[in-house]
């Protein structure tokens, strides 16, 4: 055993690249002239594969993974080909495993072509599984394990959604893109600078892609307001905020009463009239009102309606400050600012807020200094009035 | 640096075939076996030339075998892989730019060829081993592991058998998925 893992460790290095030329020139002539050893090293490449995809490669094979495993044309096929197995194997439900079937041969009677057509493909197997004489078992255990199987899958089963929104948060774990506070991701230092995106390493662009597969093919085949709001939620933590808004409206269109879904679209409305204020927009296509108003207005509507709904909601809270912030409705924010902190007190989002708030009393004591300036003369010019007077 | 296709004749060739094997169909196959291997020995050294490398190689052995074959004790394998990296190192000092860029992840909405294809291939495998290879792609970390120790406890196989068997149908499966590709290439379904 500890000779077959010697072996993979140093075939995973070889393939990596990270070995000297002796030990290199070993494993060369073993698979030149080993049978199995070489099936071993087929095999160890597609598992490193499958590794990179899953995130588990450590920084320096990461980093090997990517400037030299990746190198060839033909890894580049391979890594391509292991996406369309990630994503077939999220696209269908677990198929039942039947008799043992050791033949990796192709079927030679295959069913005719059934591409996009699971909806057959599940109904001619409830067909034959209903009609086999193990339906009468797997019912007498569903009686037995049923109740054990509620539990578990309320408190264990991660759906296809919830893992590509567990790939979300991992993904937005260090830094978030927006301002605002989504009601599915925990705390996460704001990127200040462009093109956070374009930093993403290749591993975690391929986890994105991973997890907006899953939720696109969620909608796709059984749409509900639950999976409209996790892509919304999705693209707006990818700062993808115009293609976020559609889908968190939808939601808030099909489940009008929840207080998360009202937050993450006054949260998208919010970035988006953030982006329209910083626009340069010609002044004959300048609305009345300034620019973003209307849609930072819109934004404060559903935050509004959120806190109506629940008004604990912190990233509904939060949120609203800086919608307030936004529109120079300074005092409001302040007030908001100061209750989020009252009700958050101690968390990483509140030290954020203690920072927004600071800067406004600090802005709103230098506007007074102005003001004061401005329209108060100072005693040495009344006293100057006064004289010659 | 690296020419394309053979250079070498028909008689060279046949003299190769028969250093081999003296059984032309069994030397035809090690030659195969050689050529598939000596490819990937390349690709594992990183390089993105691998093909035109092992066609050198392949040229430079057949040229000399006349001279070998009487002397030479072992497998020849070994004896191309001493020459492939022999080619190897004269590509590095000469290696042509960067290599080709890392593919970019498909766009969801546009499945790429090898989706579609995919789905037909997996369509073609037994029940059984379909089951067992989108098994095998579905969890992720430590369900991963579990879920691969329940499926090999369920096969009556070690976690190693497991693995092997995983790896022979995705390579079914793969090759499947290269034919498909191929046939519509050349039927123009995708290029119009």
């Amino acid at each position: 055993m500890n000779e077959r893992n010697n072996d993979e460790g140093a075939i995973r290095q070889y393939l990596l690249g990270q070995l000297h030329e002796p030990e290199q020139i070993a494993i060369e002539d073993r698979l030149l002239t080993d049978d199995p050893y070489y099936q071993r090293l087929e095999m160890i490449e597609d598992e490193l594969i499958d590794d990179y995809l899953a995130g588990t490669l450590s920084d320096p094979d990461h980093q090997a993974f990517s400037t030299h495993f990746l190198a060839a044309p033909e890894r580049q096929n391979k890594l391509k080909f292991a996406l369309a197995m990630h994503r077939s194997a999220s696209a269908h439900p677990a198929p039942e495993m039947t008799s043992k079937d050791s033949a990796i041969e192709l079927d030679p009677n295959p069913e005719p072509a059934r591409i996009g057509d699971p909806a057959r493909r599940s109904t001619s197997r409830t067909y034959a599984f209903a009609s086999s004489p193990y339906f009468k078992i797997a019912a007498a255990l569903i009686m037995v394990f049923g109740p054990g199987l509620l539990v578990w899958r309320v408190v264990f089963y991660q759906s296809d959604v919830d893992k590509a929104l567990a790939l979300m948060r991992q993904i937005h774990s260090n830094e978030r893109l927006v301002d605002s506070r989504l009601s599915g991701l925990d705390y996460a230092r704001r990127n200040e600078t462009r093109g956070g995106e374009n930093r993403m390493s290749p591993d975690l662009r391929v986890k994105r892609d991973v997890a907006e597969r899953i939720l696109l093919d969620a909608i796709r085949e059984d749409p509900n307001p639950k999976d409209y709001h996790a892509l919304g939620e999705f693209y707006l933590a990818d700062r993808q905020i115009s293609a976020a808004i559609p889908y968190l409206e939808g939601a808030v269109k099909a489940a009008s009463a929840n207080a998360q879904f009202h937050s993450d679209l006054g949260a998208a409305l919010l970035e988006q009239g953030k982006v329209e204020k910083e626009q340069p927009v010609p002044s004959e296509f300048l609305p009345e009102s300034s620019p973003g108003a209307e849609t930072l207005s819109k934004s404060l509507a559903e935050l509004n309606r959120a806190l109506e709904l629940n008004p604990n909601l912190l990233p509904a809270l939060f949120n609203r400050a800086l919608c307030k912030e936004a529109m120079g409705q300074n005092s409001e924010a302040r007030e908001d600012w100061r209750n989020y902190i009252e009700k958050d007190r101690g968390s990483a989002w509140s030290a954020e807020a203690q920072q927004h708030l600071d800067s406004l009393e600090k802005h709103d004591s230098t506007s007074r200094d102005i003001e004061r300036d401005v329209f108060q003369p100072n005693r040495q010019t009344v006293s100057g009035i006064n004289r010659c007077a | 640096m690296v020419k394309r296709g053979f250079t070498i004749g028909p008689q060279n060739f046949e003299n190769l075939l028969a250093w081999l094997d003296s059984d032309r169909e069994r030397a035809a196959e090690k030659y195969e076996k050689i050529r598939q291997r000596l490819t990937r020995m390349l690709v594992c050294r990183g390089c993105w030339e691998a093909e035109d490398l092992v066609d050198e190689t392949i040229d430079r052995v057949a040229r000399k075998v006349d001279e070998i074959r009487g002397d030479y004790i072992g497998d020849p394998a070994a004896y191309f892989g001493g020459v492939a990296r022999h080619v190897y190192q004269e590509w590095l000092k000469k290696k042509p730019g960067m290599p080709p860029a890392s593919p970019k992840p498909v766009k969801p909405e546009v499945a790429g060829p090898e989706y579609d294809c995919l789905e037909g291939c997996l369509d073609h495998l037994t029940q059984n081993n379909r089951a067992l290879i989108l098994g095998y792609y579905r969890d992720d970390k430590q369900a991963k592991i579990d879920h691969r120790r329940a499926l090999a406890k369920q096969e009556g196989i070690e976690i190693e058998a497991l693995r092997l068997r995983v790896h022979r149908i995705r390579k079914v499966v793969r090759e499947c998925v290269i034919k498909c590709i191929e046939q519509k290439v050349t039927t123009n379904e995708w290029t119009g």
